[in-house]
């Protein structure tokens, strides 16, 4: 782990601690800071006789992991209602969801009317729903929230500048020069969850539609790429260790860009969320050795309007999950594992714009075949006593870091405790192993 | 008289690259003497105030935004004294602002002017200007920092980023300093202007640095860079290293920063000095710094332009950059770029690839015949490769490694051009043999190292 002493890592920090005083900062803009931010870690040079992109295929025992970002902080107590909590309806006469419309799991809690096939596959039982998710003491900036989730570090001193996939990557081998065991789509750069100490993941294109490197078809075209490739073929380019560099890197643009072509749907759905879980199944099937994907869907951030809004974003939420396990193959589907986070949960008591300000406590879906369904967590009390004194937010009774501990030891087979810094308790999600 | 060889290196460093008819007239000079003419802060072409596309109303605060992006790659492919926009370069990843916060594209011109217009100045003054402009005071956040409410995001990064480096200090230290620091504000109206309010300062007295005393923001600056000779030599080679690390290569050795350090110091922190020893060194010279350091996507973009002549309007770079990891005004944080390995990922790269092949090479092909695109370099390589001389394919290859300012090829990257030309000549005359070669020259090793 870098000390604290680097002035990288110090930079992260600060990076990640900016107050939200500027709406012109949005949502993406702070993925795409964080994204180039952890382009600054320090990486060893690329050694000349590993091949970069020519990740291990998956064997049949191994486990996919799709992080699925809701940006913005996702309002939990509307996608997860808590119908017992009596609170919950006096303090959002407008926009709180009544028994008689959520897809209800049990006495207590309903789903979303707009999961409808999220419903279907709980009820089929694999979709684990975690309540009370989140951190204390907690932190209202999207910025700063955000980057806890992406550190994901609960060790003594902060790896500000990893993330916790990212070390997870960091374990597994050619750590440093592997740079397809983690993609994010979607976004604009790596984001810090994907950047480890040596391991680090890639940013893919929505579309390969007409980038350099994809079509062979056009004799010309293949001239030039065989050309570009050509610099790296002697091993050396006699320009010392950034052009032998750059030049490998080159290469690499076109050995990635052949390899992934193939992997993208002809027919790309019309919702954008859906479409990268569609293009998540694709690079699936084609089994490019990738191990974690992160998708985005964005727009959370509703403080105004949010019957509308939100119900849009579960619509797109519920399509999109639907989507992923539906075109994946089925020898593959029960290799992966969704899992749904936000930076936070919104607050309890409805705004004057019919939406809500910035909360606390969260809910996760965790969801494939091997998931063991059920509730987990707990619902922390919305009973006035049990509000902050500030805005009324309840306390997160499920640390995030649990989440992660028990996806990283009981599904990616790896040392959790190494990864997070520190033992967390597991929590039973996971059924079993493929 | 400088070497060529030299000459080129030191105006990729210090400016975008040289043609190869500047490199031929400065080698008539010596190194010091052309550095000499480098280092002159009269700012060149004269600075318009703002820029025109400031006052045109039509435009919104995101044009305003990607037009600053423009005029400034325009400025810096053109500039007859280019160590000057480099140079603002270098502050503006030094002293960052991101315009995704500060919100106003004209707030970050008037902190760009000032890089330019002092940044081959006096460090300290630099400094004190920089503090007290909208853009780093909304930046920082020091626009909300009042008495009995303070914020210490500046008066950190005043000591840990911008000034000393860390461990320098004590979080005592920065509380007092953001204390001192309270009621430099900005106008409460139209958030754009500077403004001192006393009743929101915090008069103290705080102790800084074991002085206790009722410190102003200022006064801060001062006692780092000019009472206190500790914290004032501990600036000094704060500086020289990371100056160093952007021009010549990252890591250097300790003598070097040493010796650069105590000329800065010496001359009371005074920029012209400093760099004037630093582009004067033999280090500088050296094998390692001509193969140290890769070009940044502003650098890179900057000698595409320079080299084809080509004006950003032309190109619209900026809408590529980000994906390459590099926007204007849009530093990833207040720490701002690292260098070499951070430009060479792959999907940063595959930018570069598409910026070249979409935009670069269609201009040139002009398919529009438009008479205001210079299409020489199209044109000279179809005279070169549809003559009838046997060394058509190597003369094409040289000069185009001319044209984009590659005076020292080494020999795989000239084989491999040769071979590529010549394959591509497969069937008599063809419009991609010219463009596959300059394609592969943009990209080629030699022109992505800086």
């Amino acid at each position: 782990m870098p000390a604290l002493t680097d002035p990288d890592v110090v930079a992260m920090r600060d990076a990640l601690s900016y107050p939200e005083t500027n709406q012109h900062f949005s949502r993406r803009r702070f993925l795409q800071a964080t994204a180039v931010a952890g382009g600054g870690v320090a990486m060893g040079p690329m050694l000349s006789h590993l091949e970069a992109f020519a990740a291990p295929p998956l064997r049949t025992n191994d486990t996919i992991l799709v992080l699925v970002m809701l940006s913005g902080g996702n309002d939990a107590l509307n996608m997860v209602v808590p119908h017992n909590e009596s609170n919950y309806h006096a303090l959002r006469p407008t926009i709180g969801l009544m028994p008689n419309e959520t897809l209800n799991i049990n006495a207590n809690v309903g789903l979303h009317p707009s999961l409808v096939k999220l419903k279907a596959r709980y009820d089929a039982g694999d979709v684990a729903v975690v309540q009370g998710i989140g951190y204390n003491p907690p932190d209202f900036s999207h910025f700063t929230s955000m980057g806890y989730w992406m550190q994901g570090w609960g060790g003594p001193a902060q790896p500000y500048a990893t993330g916790w996939i990212g070390r997870y990557l960091d374990g597994l081998p050619n750590a440093a020069t592997e740079s397809l065991y983690a993609v994010t789509l979607n976004t604009n750069g790596v984001p810090l969850h994907l950047v480890g100490n040596q391991g680090r993941g890639s940013a893919l294109p929505m579309s390969v539609d007409g980038r350099f490197g994809v079509d062979r078809g056009n004799q010309d075209d293949a001239r030039l790429f065989d050309g570009l490739a050509s610099f790296a073929a002697a091993g050396q380019t006699g320009l010392g260790r950034w052009g032998d560099t750059i030049a490998q890197s080159h290469a690499q643009v076109l050995r990635l860009a052949g390899r992934i072509a193939p992997a993208y749907p002809q027919n790309p759905n019309s919702d954008w969320f859906a479409r990268q879980m569609e293009l998540v199944a694709g690079l699936v099937n084609h089994n490019l050795g990738i191990r974690v994907f992160n998708v985005t869907l964005d727009g959370f951030d509703t403080h105004t309007n949010q019957l509308q809004n939100h119900a849009d974003l579960m619509t797109s939420l519920d399509a999109g999950i639907e989507a992923l396990f539906t075109k994946l193959n089925p020898s593959w589907a029960a290799n992966v594992v969704a899992l749904t986070f936000s930076e936070f949960g919104r607050r309890v008591q409805e705004n004057d714009g019919g939406g809500t300000d910035h909360g606390t406590s969260g809910a996760a879906f965790v969801v494939g075949p091997r998931v063991n369904g059920g509730v987990y967590g707990a619902q922390p009390s919305l009973a006035n006593n049990s509000l902050d004194d500030w805005y009324g937010n309840p306390s997160a009774t499920v640390d995030y870091h649990s989440v992660y501990a028990t996806l990283l030891q009981k599904w990616l087979n790896a040392d959790d405790k190494q990864v997070l810094g520190k033992n967390y308790a597991q929590l039973g999600f996971i059924g079993s192993h493929p | 008289m400088a070497a060529s060889d030299d000459v080129a290196h030191l105006m990729r460093r210090a400016g975008f690259g040289a043609t190869a008819s500047e490199v031929a007239a400065m080698s008539a000079m010596s190194i010091p003497q052309i550095v000499a003419q480098l280092v002159d802060d009269v700012v060149t072409p004269p600075d318009t105030n703002p820029p025109a596309f400031f006052s045109d109303p039509n435009f919104q605060e995101w044009e305003y935004d990607y037009k600053l992006q423009q005029w400034w790659l325009d400025r810096m492919a053109t500039s007859p004294k280019p160590l000057q926009e480099k140079l603002t370069l270098f502050w503006h990843g030094h002293l960052c602002s991101q315009n995704s916060k500060v919100g106003d594209a004209k707030l970050m011109y008037d902190q760009n002017k000032l890089f330019r217009d002092a940044g081959m100045g006096n460090f300290r003054s630099l400094i004190h200007t920089m503090s007290i402009q909208p853009a780093m005071l909304h930046y920082l956040d020091n626009a909300y920092n009042t008495a009995g409410d303070a914020n210490e995001n500046f008066a950190r990064e005043l000591m840990e980023l911008f000034t000393l480096g860390v461990n320098q200090y004590s979080q005592a230290d920065v509380a007092a300093a953001a204390r001192a620091w309270t009621g430099y504000n900005v106008d409460d109206n139209d958030r754009k202007q500077f403004v001192f309010y006393p009743n929101r300062h915090d008069t103290g007295p705080e102790v800084f640095m074991g002085q206790s005393r009722s410190w102003t923001g200022p006064g801060i600056i001062d006692f780092l860079l000019t009472e206190n000779t500790g914290t004032k030599m501990v600036a000094a080679k704060f500086i020289v290293k990371k100056l160093w690390t952007f021009f010549a290569y990252p890591s250097p050795a300790q003598n070097i920063i040493d010796e650069l350090a105590q000329v800065f110091y010496n001359n009371d922190l005074e920029m012209k000095p400093l760099l004037t020893a630093l582009f004067n060194r033999a280090e500088f010279y050296s094998n390692a710094a001509k193969q140290g350091l890769v070009r940044s996507p502003t650098e890179w973009i900057a000698s595409i332009m320079k080299y084809t002549g080509y004006q950003a309007t032309e190109l619209n770079p900026q809408w590529s950059m980000p994906d390459m990891g590099q926007q204007l005004f849009e530093p990833p944080n207040v720490a701002g770029w690292k260098s070499n390995q951070y430009w060479l990922n792959a999907s940063a790269l595959w930018e570069r690839c598409d910026f070249v092949a979409n935009s670069v090479i269609n201009h040139m092909f002009n398919w529009n015949n438009d008479p205001n695109v210079n299409t020489t370099i199209r044109d000279t390589l179809n005279t070169i490769i549809g003559s009838n001389s046997p060394n058509r394919f190597v003369d094409a290859v040289d000069y185009a490694l001319v044209s984009f300012g590659i005076f020292n090829v080494s020999p795989n990257t000239r084989r491999c051009l040769v071979a590529a030309v010549t394959r591509q000549w497969h069937n008599g005359w063809d419009q991609r043999a010219w463009a596959n070669l300059v394609m592969l020259v943009v990209l080629s090793p030699e022109f992505n190292l800086s």
